[in-house]
């Protein structure tokens, strides 16, 4: 056999030489040699041979090194067969078994443990250190997590840009600004990248990700799973295998190549479950239990305490209009759900839905709750709003949404208009992912004199993101020469100028849960309460007094005051303290009391 | 071609290792098809007992591929982590090396798709074209293997010191060289030259497959 593996004309010699194959595994290895190895490798079979014999007389002296010990004791009774060569070996070999074999299991062991996060070690979340990178997603739901002091806490509220979590215990849910929904159970890691991608690296999630909501990318190992529209489960098992089940509408799972690009798709319906075999790639029926997948958690929804006294100072604020969605009574000659006014002379209202999507529109414990539908859904007044924008007006609500979308909650517009949309006067939405400047899922109040058209308006948007599960308190007010936008009882936005508000005399149409009457756009999923409409200007000292009202009657203490928080938004209303409705949050959640809260509101 | 078949063996032979020494199990898939241990299960089990007596073969294919030896063994881990979890899908009547190998192969990918970006390591397709090559020579490596330990047992016990030294207990050269009082450069010199004589002890063995007992190596 010749002394080096190939010959070549190259001047640097050959390329697979053994002072090259050397270099390469010990890892110093020029880039520009490994490519030319590579090359040989690749084109020339004779020297891909030689490469074999040489990479394995390598790996031969590793192990042969690693055997030949020194001083060990052979067992008595251990065969010989006499041959010259391995007798230094056999002085190894027969001791070393078990050893070895009980070693082996233990690396084993260790090393399945190993990729096993553990319990003990604390919950953790490593942002990606890049600067400029948008918020990818907000916290929505934690339990039974520990974290190191000082590590920012993962607790309700708690936004999320590019980065690792670590899950060690518990579980936490993660609500994606794209709209899709992730709950992980530990031990799980999961990377998210970006507001409409996240790679499960180990562990288990369910995920939601609603229909209109942007579409949303989960990756493993060696597959993506993109949303259809729908409800689906992934575990990643420490193999790196993934199990795969659909509960609800449709995901597409592509097996990865090399490069990172669909090499095998398949389509999974309803209650379908495969398999992705990372070592065979391949994607495969099974049949497993439920009991294996997690589901995400439903967002709270609880109501609002409504306290007398709350109800009580609004009819004091002498509203013409005040929808508190007690009850809804069947009206018997249409056949549909009425809602009845509770103060002034305004006009009670109507639920308008499809027949085929009855529940789209629910009075749920004496609030409203608007759910996604595909089509058109509404509540209207009987009768429009005469004179509404004559002068000041003021709506005052109070809403929890139930996802990050952009949904439009309520509206005055242009009677009888339908040609390609309505002719909005002014709007309250929920502004997310729209084409203007703002934080993500922040409250909007649009005004647009004349009403119509698209490429006009002011608008105020709130300066925090409403939590999905958690009530917030907005008021717009419209002055002849001002609007002004209050969220959680503070002032967060006011323009003031001549043409600002325009008024008119025209009579203006109330609808709520969608854009006007469009069939499609922008449907609000989420609940809304305690409604009221007035024709003036509520004033500031008013309107806190309505939200600490409410906050009292739902775990926060008035005399604490709301002046320290008027620098920016105040705080929305808890799942725990709605639903508990007690003076005091759970300990544990927030701490208690108003300036835990207002210190853990969103910046 | 499919890569995760090249690993299959040729033949499948009863085991012809009388010391159940892991290193000279014979070719690739060459132990008996079943049972694995006719005296019961080793230590460990199995599965301990299979990883044991092939876990060399799988570093060494391993490190075919990926040639440094703490990649090597990095991808080793993960292989026995993955052969685990997949045992009970192991059929015992089929040689376990071939099987085993496949896995082997897969996390040889995965490692290649983490660490591309920060080692050399060969593309995917001289990847499939070296465990290819690697599945014909099987039985020649294995008769190199056995030259080699007759090489190395005849080499000099210094040098047999120094590679052991080097390749065992991954010292450095610079340690080496301290410890030897030598510079770094003659170390290296000297290393290369003890390799040369046991590739080339390796070399003249294979082509006359019959060494003389009193041969000695020295440099």
């Amino acid at each position: 056999m010749s002394r080096e593996m190939s010959r070549s004309e190259d001047p640097r010699g050959p390329a697979t030489g053994r002072a090259v194959l050397r270099q390469l595994a010990e890892g110093t290895l020029p880039p520009a040699e490994f490519e030319r190895l590579e090359s040989a490798l690749r084109d020339d079979a004779a020297a891909r041979a030689e490469y074999v014999r040489y990479m394995d007389h390598e790996a031969g002296l590793y192990e042969e090194m690693s055997f030949r010990g020194e001083d060990l004791p052979r067992p008595a009774g251990d065969p010989h067969d006499g041959a010259a060569e391995g007798t230094a070996r056999q002085r190894r070999m027969r001791w070393g078994q078990g050893l070895v074999a009980l070693g082996t299991l233990a690396i084993l062991i260790v090393a399945g443990l190993s990729r096993l996060p553990g319990r003990n070690e604390p919950t953790r979340f490593m942002e990606a250190r890049l600067k400029g990178l948008e918020d990818a997603a907000v916290v929505t739901h934690a339990s039974g997590i520990v974290q190191s002091p000082g590590d920012r806490p993962l607790v309700m509220g708690t936004r999320l840009k590019p980065g690792i979590l670590e899950l060690r215990q518990g579980e936490v849910q993660i609500d994606f600004l794209s709209g899709a929904r992730v709950l992980l159970k530990a031990p799980a890691e999961l990377h998210l990248l970006s507001s409409t991608a996240a790679t499960l690296v180990s562990g288990s999630v369910g995920a939601r990700v609603a229909d209109g909501a942007e579409k949303f990318v989960l990756g493993t190992p060696d597959a993506a799973i993109v949303d259809l529209g729908t409800e689906f489960a992934v575990n990643v098992d420490r193999s790196g295998d993934s199990q795969v089940r659909v509960y609800d509408g449709e995901v597409e799972v592509s097996l990865l190549g090399e490069d990172g690009s669909t090499v095998f798709s398949q389509r999974l319906k309803e209650m379908e479950t495969v398999k992705i075999d990372r070592s065979t790639r391949s994607v495969r029926a099974v049949d497993l239990p439920d009991s294996m997948f997690v589901t995400v958690r439903e967002i709270d929804r609880s109501s609002l305490n409504v306290t007398p006294a709350y109800a009580a100072s609004i009819r004091e604020a002498k509203p013409f209009l005040y929808w508190r969605f007690e009850e809804s009574p069947v009206d018997a000659a249409t056949g549909e759900r009425r809602l009845r006014n509770e103060a002034g002379d305004g006009p009670g209202g109507r639920i308008v839905v499809d027949p085929a999507e009855p529940e789209a529109i629910r009075i749920e414990d004496g609030a409203v709750r608007f759910s996604d539908a595909r089509k058109s859904r509404y509540l209207v007044a009987d009768a429009p709003l005469e004179k509404i924008n004559e002068g000041a007006f003021t709506i005052e609500l109070w809403l929890k949404s139930e996802t990050f979308h952009w949904g439009s909650i309520a509206s005055l517009v242009v009677p009888g208009f339908r040609g390609g949309g309505d002719k909005h006067m002014a709007l309250i939405e929920l502004a997310h992912g729209t084409k203007m400047v703002h934080k993500p899922s922040v409250v909007r109040f649009l005004h647009r004199h004349p009403p119509g058209g698209h490429n006009f308006g002011w608008n105020l948007f709130g300066r925090d993101t409403c939590m999905p599960g958690e009530w917030t308190y907005v008021v717009v007010v419209k002055e002849p020469d001002e609007l002004r936008l209050y969220v959680n009882g503070a002032l967060v936005r006011s323009i003031r100028g001549a043409e600002t508000a325009g008024n008119d005399s025209d009579p203006y149409v109330f609808t709520m849960g969608q854009m006007g009457f469009h069939p499609t756009m922008r449907k609000f999923q989420g609940m809304v309460d305690e409604l009221a409409i007035y024709r003036r200007a509520l004033s500031p000292q008013e309107i806190r007094e309505h939200y600490w009202t409410m906050m009292a009657g739902n775990g926060a203490k008035a005399d604490e005051g709301p002046v320290a928080r008027n620098a920016s938004e105040g705080r929305g209303i808890l799942p725990a303290q709605a639903a508990s409705g007690s003076a005091t949050p759970p300990s544990g959640r927030r701490g208690s009391g108003l300036t835990s809260m207002a210190s853990a509101s969103l910046r | 071609m499919d890569p995760s078949r090249s690993p299959e063996p040729a033949t499948e032979e009863p085991l012809t290792d009388p010391e159940g020494c892991r290193a000279a199990a014979g070719p690739a898939g060459s132990e008996p098809p079943s049972p694995a241990f006719p005296d019961g299960d080793p230590p460990g089990g199995a599965f301990a007992g299979l990883i044991v007596k092939h876990d060399r073969a799988l570093l060494r294919y391993i490190m075919t591929l990926i040639p440094r030896r703490d990649d090597a063994e990095e991808i080793l881990q993960r292989t026995a982590a993955t052969l685990w979890e997949h045992f009970p899908q192991y059929d015992r009547t089929r040689p376990f090396l071939p099987w085993a190998l496949r896995f082997a192969y897969f996390e040889v990918l995965n490692f290649r798709k983490e660490m591309a970006r920060d080692r050399l390591v060969f593309r995917e397709d001289v990847l499939a074209l070296i465990a290819e090559t690697r599945g014909q020579l099987e039985p020649e490596l294995d008769a190199r293997r056995a030259a080699l330990r007759g090489c190395l047992d005849r080499l000099a016990p210094a040098d047999l010191s120094l590679l052991r030294r080097r390749y065992c207990d991954s010292s450095s050269v610079g340690t080496l060289a301290e410890e030897a009082g030598k510079t770094a450069k003659a170390l290296y010199r000297r290393l290369d030259r003890i390799r040369e004589l046991v590739w080339e002890c390796v070399t003249r063995r294979m082509a006359h497959q019959a060494p003389r007992p009193e041969e000695g190596l020295s440099t």
